[in-house]
């Protein structure tokens, strides 16, 4: 079993290579084959002449596309991105820097949901037409149609000017707070380890609203597809038999029914998590959260192309591996899956 | 096309909610075609004497920072919102319908290109890959309008891709073909009539997530420019205010958005039980 | 024939499922009795509530069901006057049900060692290694060739055949007193029919274990019977014993029942001989349920109640005009 796990798993890498590949070819006709002059676009606004002729040369976008195309691909390989016009850095370090910014918060967001998602989908579906049932569709259909931005800045005109719970929505600290010497990036992991409390707890107040807005979103389609997933494994035939057979009710909710629904939320959780690094971006502008979202926002608008397409790399490639590291979870947990493929 | 009203009138007894869809979308196409008359002020006249009013009855959204009338804003942003989200679902809908539809009939080398370019789409996180694009087309209302339909266009591909390939060997297509249609009537006239409910609750479910999109790239300062009031933009502006307490500039216009993706959310789940009543969940 | 101390006894039960359609009325008035070690067996056409009516006595029918009458006696205690947690460490240890397509009746991701640990664990004081002992051991009774390796199976590595012996040993391992087979060998081939239907005679006869046996084919019930229940419509129309239903059917739906299958072993589920419908159930129903489709109808059929006839030797059947 062990060596068919590791077999599926090797085979499951080899299949994300094309996705990857995609990504790339995508990637680089948005930066290198598009009308008009890409030297212009990477020069930004303010070149001259000379400059814009430099980076031509530089890009190699005087030789032919499928040239032009492998230099891309050796740029890439040394974790070359190119530099961000507005910093002057290049971009895969503006970018690593202020990446565990934003996936703290995103999976500050994204554990926030499961945590209230999944219960409360579990709950609706064993108590059909209950009021939790009635409160578990109404979350789902709210929670869709609600803008992150919209919720975001609903909660901090509440929470922050009306009661007054929450600190100010400026970023992952208040000036009175140092940040914890840098291990993980993660503010919240980092002052554990450097032992200092106070931080923690500041950190953690900052987070707690943007992250809240980030779950509020995710929310609804885990929700969802939990008690669907629950209502129909509930009602299936090996559930039947272990009722039958005198389980006790424990035993058949959680060893029999749910570690069978968890598997489509699982394929679930990959969507969301696209929607999330979406979404991301549009929280860390609300909060004024350092992460790349804000830097790419920034990017846009003052048509920093390199770094912009870097985000969107850097994005896309994150995504492959979430949705690669859920796969895998799969084949651990699903026995069958090998069998299929 | 009987027993189709009476299974509306019972979907629409039975479920109230989806009765109140149906009101909130016909609200919003008056908005949409009438806005700019019903509006009580004109939405782009500042009067910086009258600036940012808590809302009254003389205006009941408030006003904003340059005096300008919150209500008239929403009520006039609902066409931009609106057309740019109904062009771009256009868009991605004929797109989606021909590339699936010749995907599924065909099979072969054409499923595998077509499948190949929407599991790409797929593989981006699509707002990420949005903000990708208009940055390479450039900051425009209209290339909004492409991009949000490149993001969404792999929805209807799939969608028809499956419809047309479950009824290649159909009965009523095979009879097509024998009695001497060439591939373009049979697709146009025999597949395209038959794969549209499932594409009708594609676009209803859709919609609500074009309106959203649109609108977040928007609010980061895409496409839309000010003064033109545009939802997305309105809450971005009234961002700012949040924090010292004038709630309405931004949480109107929000709300707006908020209902208009709400009403097509609850539409596409009503249609969807319509059509199908098994995928009820 | 009948004792004083029966197994189970069902009496007047009548079962009714709400929907939003209107009320289903699955069961009405079913009774019988099962003595210890008897088989019996439950046949009727797709939708007359047999299987309905097995879960009612297993105690899991479904959340929409309501029983309005009647009561169910098992081992002389009354079912209905149990708590749900008295009736849950029943089930399996007193009761035991088995079903039709057993492959999606198992768990599909845990493997059926497992699934017989967990059952064994919840029913017997058996901890630790002497739990798998015990599974290894039931696995050989039910004659799963190399138990060891299928113990770390998964139900989709096995055949419809292996995964209805692993049912069987999970329903057993308790020896329960009764054992309900819901279509045990429906969807599997002729000779693992056979093979399966000797383990479930063979592990009741060494148990004295009491057997419904659910099923369409007539030929199975008449080969491994001791008494038959005909059901029509939530009715029991006729119970016998095999030799007598067989030999002289009373009621004219049992009489087509067997009219139909001329060899007696063809599948009542392929049959579509006898003329009509099955009477919607949500509707307001006539005495006789089978009414509609009888060519010995008269008017007083429709009257209630219907008289139930002893003939004798505990034959018994519901008609006003038995044949
Ligand atoms: N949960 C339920 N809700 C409503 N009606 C139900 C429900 N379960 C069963 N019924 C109805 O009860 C009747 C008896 O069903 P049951 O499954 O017992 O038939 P059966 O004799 O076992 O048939 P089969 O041979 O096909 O297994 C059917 O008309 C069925 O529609
Ligand atoms: S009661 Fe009348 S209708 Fe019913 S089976 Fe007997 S004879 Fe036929
Ligand atoms: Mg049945």
């Amino acid at each position: 079993m062990k060596r068919d796990s590791l077999f599926l798993i090797g085979r499951r890498l080899l299949q994300a290579a094309p996705v990857v590949m995609g990504i790339i070819v995508v990637t680089f006709i948005l930066t290198r084959a598009l009308p008009g002059d890409p030297a212009v676009f990477f020069a930004g606004p303010a070149a001259d002449e000379k400059s814009i002729a430099e980076i031509r040369a530089s890009l190699g976008l005087d030789k032919s596309w499928p040239e032009q195309f492998w230099v891309y691909l050796q740029n890439l390989a040394h974790g070359d991105l190119g530099k961000s016009i507005s910093t002057g850095q290049p971009v895969i370090e503006e970018l690593a820097t202020r990446l565990p910014a934003s996936l703290e918060l995103t999976f500050m967001g994204l554990f926030l949901a499961v945590a209230i998602a999944i219960p409360l989908g579990i709950l609706a579906a064993t108590r059909p037409n209950s009021l939790i049932d009635h409160l578990c569709r109404l979350v789902v259909t709210i929670g869709v149609s609600l803008p992150t931005f919209f919720t975001g800045l609903f909660l901090v005109y509440i929470f922050y000017f009306l009661l007054g719970l929450s600190p100010a929505p400026l970023g992952r600290l208040g000036i009175i707070h140092i940040a914890p010497d840098h291990v993980t990036g993660f503010y919240l992991i980092d002052s554990l380890i450097a032992g200092d409390l106070e931080v923690f707890r500041a950190s953690f107040s900052q987070m707690i609203l943007p992250a809240s807005t980030l779950g509020i979103f995710a929310l609804a389609p885990l929700a969802r597809m939990t008690r669907a997933a629950m209502l129909g494994v509930l009602s299936s035939d090996f559930v039947r038999t272990a009722r039958a057979s005198g389980l006790s009710r424990r035993t058949v909710l959680w060893v029999y029914a749910f570690q069978n629904a968890i598997l489509p939320v699982l394929t679930t959780l990959g969507m969301v998590f696209s929607f999330l690094l979406g979404a991301n971006v549009l929280v860390e502008k609300v909060f004024a959260w350092p992460g790349i979202g804000s830097f790419a926002i920034e990017a846009l608008i003052a048509s920093d192309y390199a770094a912009v397409q870097g985000f969107v790399l850097a994005m896309a490639l994150m995504y492959v591996l979430l949705n690669l590291a859920i796969d895998i979870l799969y084949t651990v947990v699903d026995p069958r899956i090998g069998l299929e493929g | 096309m009987k027993a189709h009203m009476q299974h509306l009138r019972y979907v629409m007894g039975e479920n109230p909610v989806t009765f109140f869809s149906f009101i909130l979308f016909f609200l919003l196409m008056a908005l949409g075609l009438f806005g700019p008359w019903i509006a009580p002020y004109d939405p782009l006249a500042s009067d910086t004497a009258n600036a940012l009013k808590p809302p009254t009855w003389a205006h009941p959204f408030g006003t904003d920072n340059l005096g300008r009338d919150v209500f008239s804003r929403v009520i006039t942003a609902t066409r931009l919102d609106l057309a740019i989200s109904v062009a771009a679902v256009s868009l991605s809908f004929v797109a989606g319908s021909v590339a699936g539809v010749c995907a599924g009939y065909f099979g072969g080398v054409t499923d595998k290109l077509i499948s190949r370019l929407t599991d790409t789409i797929m593989a981006f996180p699509l707002f990420v890959l949005a903000m990708g694009i208009v940055s390479a087309l450039g900051n425009t209302i209209e290339n909004i309008v492409y991009t949000t339909a490149v993001i969404n266009f792999p929805f209807y591909a799939r969608v028809a891709r499956a419809e047309a390939n479950s009824r290649r060997e159909a009965g009523f297509v095979e009879a097509a073909r024998l009695s001497g249609n060439g591939h373009g009537r049979i697709l146009l006239f025999h597949m395209g009539p038959n794969i549209m409910p499932p594409m009708m609750v594609q676009i209803s479910l859709n919609m609500g997530y074009a309106i959203l999109n649109a609108a977040g790239l928007s609010f980061i300062g895409l496409g839309v420019r000010p003064p033109t009031p545009e939802w997305g933009i309105m809450v971005a502006e009234g961002a700012k205010f949040i924090v010292s307490g004038e709630w309405w500039l931004a949480i109107f216009p929000g709300a707006a958005l908020m209902l208009a993706v709400l009403c097509f959310n609850l539409l596409g789940d009503g249609l969807r039980d319509l059509i199908d009543p098994r995928m009820r969940t | 024939m009948e004792s004083r101390n029966p197994l189970l006894v069902v009496e007047d039960l009548s079962l009714e499922f709400r929907t939003r359609t209107g009320v289903v009325k699955a069961l009405e008035n079913v009774s019988f009795q099962i003595e210890k070690g008897q088989t019996v067996g439950v046949v009727g056409e797709s939708g007359s509530g047999k299987s309905v009516m097995s879960y009612a006595i297993m105690g899991i029918s479904d959340p929409a069901a309501r029983i309005t009458s009647g009561r169910i006696v098992f081992g002389g205690i009354s079912l209905f006057e149990k708590s749900q947690q008295e009736l849950q460490e029943m089930r399996g240890r007193e009761l035991s049900m088995i079903f039709q397509s057993p492959r999606t009746a198992l768990n599909p991701i845990r493997t059926i060692g497992r699934q017989l640990e967990d059952v064994i664990y919840r029913h017997s004081s058996f901890r630790g290694r002497q739990i798998r002992a015990r599974a290894l051991d039931l696995l050989n009774q039910v004659r799963i060739p190399d138990p060891e390796k299928r113990y770390r199976a998964y139900p989709f590595e096995l055949s419809g055949g292996m995964c209805q012996r692993v049912m069987i040993a999970i329903a057993i391992s308790s020896n329960p007193w009764l054992l309900i087979a819901d279509e045990p060998v429906t969807g599997l081939d002729v000779t693992t029919q056979a093979v399966i239907m000797d383990l479930i005679q063979d592990a009741a006869r060494e148990r004295n274990m009491g057997t419904i046996l659910i099923t369409h084919d007539l030929g199975l019930a008449a080969e491994y019977c001791d008494k038959i229940i005909v059901m029509h419509s939530g009715h029991v129309v006729e119970v016998a014993d095999t030799e007598h239903l067989f030999m002289r059917p009373r009621h004219p739906y049992t009489a087509k029942l067997i009219g139909a299958t001329p060899n007696a072993s063809r599948d009542l589920a392929e049959l579509s001989s006898i003329p009509g419908n099955l009477p919607d159930l949500r509707a307001e129903l006539p005495a006789c349920r089978y009414s509609e489709r009888c060519e010995r109808f008269a008017r007083d059929c429709l009257e209630s109640p219907l008289p139930r006839l002893g003939t004798g030797a505990g034959h018994l059947v519901a008609c006003r005009y038995p044949l």
